[in-house]
């Protein structure tokens, strides 16, 4: 028994040794290098002086460092709760009142056109959506509504700006994972609880919502995880601006790198980030324990 | 994707680095001092969609190959080409990887940072074709340590653009239109003046905007701020931080947007397409940036050359109360030849023959094409550039025309300056706060033995 056991798990790291060994080079070497590279003077020479910790000085002394600290919270924060409360908001709808499968499918493809067009396109529709002119779709809405001079929406909004435009991006996904949740809750808790006389927002808060709780817990996680490392959005839109206004920390480690050509310097930036990021995948993998543990 | 394309890089650059960097070229060739027979193939480089550049070295390859049949040496020089239109940056990051893994091409492009490239060991030390046949002082932007380590092709003025029919519109005679670029040129008229006149245009409906300019960072600014008397590259060419001159210029870009009006606030936010539209069709009055963005103005309002010289002047940056000197800054595009290419002669001799061979037609043609005067004597004496309806009225500037070093952090200075700028013009800051800022950067980003704080 115990042997059949041992083969069974040899063949499974047999099957995953490829993806390991692909992960391995892909993405911990580099990390790994990212991480020398934080210590050097990198330039566009791309020559390897090593500088002990002034990139990280440099990053301390940056009175922009408060500045980009504060945008990335605030952008992690904001996004993440509108996602997650719309998330479950679409998913209940679609799945729970909506008893019609079709229909509610239908509502969630819809909501995953904005997650599935190339990011450069869809910043692009934004852009002329917002454009600063009286040619622009809002400002001609704005100006028939009796606005008086067009609005400079991207420049004077930044933030609501990006938010919005991440936040359709985000919440098919949430929504789908709900969905399933949903659908996975036993019909006879929902019986039980009519036969009990409850209402449909108790049974929403009492019924769905509990059950939902890891995976809540799980798409919070999860998406925190994208919008501290994702930036293209922003980078289409603003690109950080106007000033550093809508700066984020891992578009400055881009903004460093790859727009001033301060390697060391972008990478210094991005260690920071991993080391959130890893802090991060171990509270997802403790809630995945617990859940598994609960389940179990 | 970006961040899995960072590691990516780093991948690469360490890969690159514990194999020693290697940058040997592909084709047979013999040692050093050999004479080289057979077929050589030259990689060349460029980015940008104008390739009158590498077509001229490509020409100069076809005549090299006639003069050796004909005193029937056994070479013939054959290229590869790989043109890409793509951000600068990214082009010179490709140049560099691409020589490090042992692919680098024998002849290429460059981009403002020839520092990094001599740094890289990338280009080689070509001082001995700094000779009579140039435009005087031409070579400075390639210069590092003293030494020559690329050929200027052309000789691309930055200045002031201005649309001749709202002139017209405000009641300026003929007469008083041409007179203009030499009143400019002589400091009769100086940036003040030229100033309200934009504000006048504006006021009096000839134009919306009196004043345009580019919509990303870059060095076009420094001319207004030179023309206020801002210095940014010292005598022995460092970066210099002036603070009074800084102040001034900030002080200027905030009045255009939101004191006088001339400039759009929202200019930053434009894009290329909208703004030379703008030029182009006299939206904006007037316009400061490189004479070659004249194709990309022209072709936004589908106009041919001639059509475009008879709507639109162009002028040198104006004497102003903090500036006596009426001046245009040259930006000389150019291409370097790879330190490590295996056929360092073959290369020389297809500049050579460029800038005093039977092909500096090609320059003149090239020069013809980007509207820009070029950077050898002979070209700019041949038909292409004298009948050229544009290049025939700016002639003139060549005498006027500052080439500018190359100065290590001058991108991070720029870059940094055009976020304040940006933020100014939404009026988002103050001058005296965009000053600080950008000081504060400058101090951050850059090592303090580079700069110069005034």
């Amino acid at each position: 028994m115990k042997r059949n056991m041992r083969q069974k798990n040899m063949q499974a790291y047999f099957f995953l040794s490829p993806f390991l060994i692909f992960i391995t080079v892909l993405y911990i070497l580099p990390a790994i290098l990212t991480v020398a590279m934080a210590f050097t003077k990198l330039d566009s020479a791309f020559i390897w002086e090593f500088n002990g910790l002034n990139n990280f000085r440099k990053i301390f002394k940056d009175p922009n460092t408060i500045i980009i600290i504060k945008n990335t919270l605030f952008y992690v924060l904001v996004t993440i709760v509108f996602t997650v409360v719309l998330d479950l908001f679409f998913a209940i709808m679609t799945t729970y009142f909506i008893q019609d499968e079709r229909k509610g499918n239908l509502f969630k493809a819809i909501l995953m056109i904005p997650m599935i067009t190339p990011a450069v396109v869809y910043s692009v529709l934004w852009i002329w959506l917002l454009e600063a002119t009286d040619t622009g779709l809002a400002n001609q809405f704005y100006l028939a509504l009796g606005g008086t001079q067009a609005v400079n929406w991207i420049a004077q909004y930044p933030f609501t700006v990006v938010i919005l435009a991440t936040l359709l991006t985000s919440i098919a996904y949430g929504t789908t994972v709900f969905s399933s949740a949903v659908k996975s809750i036993p019909e006879n808790q929902f019986r039980a609880a009519r036969v009990d006389g409850a209402g449909e927002w108790e049974i929403v808060r009492n019924i769905i919502l509990p059950n939902l709780r890891f995976h809540i817990t799980f798409i919070t996680l999860w998406e925190t995880l994208g919008l501290l490392t994702n930036y293209v959005t922003i980078m289409l839109i603003t690109n950080g601006g106007p000033g550093v206004q809508t700066e984020v920390w891992a578009l400055s480690s881009y903004h460093k790198a790859f727009a001033d050509s301060q390697y060391g310097y972008g990478a210094a930036i991005s260690v920071l980030l991993i080391l959130v990021v890893m802090v991060l995948m171990l509270v997802i993998a403790a809630v995945m324990r617990r859940q598994e543990k609960s389940q179990g | 994707m970006k961040k899995l394309l960072s590691l990516l890089l780093a991948a690469a650059m360490a890969v690159s680095a514990l194999t020693g960097c290697s940058g040997d070229n592909n084709s047979s060739a013999g040692n050093a001092g050999d004479e080289v027979t057979g077929t050589v193939v030259l990689k060349v480089a460029h980015n940008m969609d104008f390739v009158t550049i590498p077509d001229a070295v490509l020409a100069a390859g076809e005549r090299l190959n006639a003069k050796y049949a004909s005193e029937g040496r056994d070479l013939k020089i054959e290229f590869e080409t790989d043109y890409s239109s793509i951000d600068w940056t990214e082009y010179h990051n490709n140049v560099i990887f691409a020589q490090k893994n042992g692919e680098g091409p024998d002849i290429f492009s460059l981009d403002s940072d020839v520092a990094g490239f001599v740094k890289a060991n990338m280009l080689l030390d070509i001082s001995d074709m700094m000779t009579e046949d140039f435009v005087d002082g031409i070579f400075t932007p390639f210069m590092v340590d003293g030494k020559a380590y690329g050929m200027p092709f052309d000789l691309p003025v930055r200045v002031i653009y201005y649309n001749k029919a709202a002139l017209k519109t405000i009641g300026w005679s003929d007469e008083q239109i041409a007179a203009l670029p030499q009143q400019m040129a002589s400091g009769e008229f100086t940036w003040e003046q030229f100033l309200a006149l934009c504000a006048e245009v504006q006021s009096k409906g000839a134009a919306e905007w009196g004043l345009a300019h580019r919509p990303g960072a870059g060095n076009d600014f420094l001319d207004v701020m030179m023309t206020l008397g801002g210095e940014y590259i010292s005598e022995d060419g460092k970066l210099v931080f002036d603070s009074e001159g800084l102040q001034r210029f900030f002080q200027e870009i905030y009045d255009n947007a939101n004191v006088t009006k001339i400039t759009p606030t929202n200019l930053s936010q434009m894009g290329w397409p909208t703004i030379n539209k703008m030029v182009g069709d006299g939206t904006a009055f007037a316009y400061y940036g490189p004479i070659y963005s004249a194709t990309y103005v022209a072709g936004a309002v589908e106009k041919t050359p001639e059509q475009f010289a008879e709507d639109v002047g162009f002028a040198v940056f104006p004497a102003s109360q903090y500036n006596s000197q009426p001046f245009c800054i040259a930006a000389p595009q150019g291409m370097g030849i790879n330190a490590n290419t295996q056929y360092p002669e073959i290369c020389k001799d297809l500049f050579r023959e460029l800038y005093s061979g039977e092909s500096i037609g090609q320059l003149s043609h090239h020069a013809d094409t980007i509207f820009t005067l070029s950077s050898v004597k002979a070209a700019n004496e041949m038909e292409d550039i004298k009948t050229n309806p544009i290049l025939k009225e700016v002639g003139y500037m060549a005498d006027l025309s500052i080439s500018e070093p190359n100065v290590e952090g001058f991108t991070t200075f720029v870059t940094e300056m055009h976020k304040q700028i940006v933020l100014l013009e939404l009026g988002q800051t103050t001058p005296e706060q965009a000053v600080a800022d950008l000081k504060t950067q400058v101090e951050i980003n850059l090592d303090a033995d580079i700069v110069v704080y005034k």
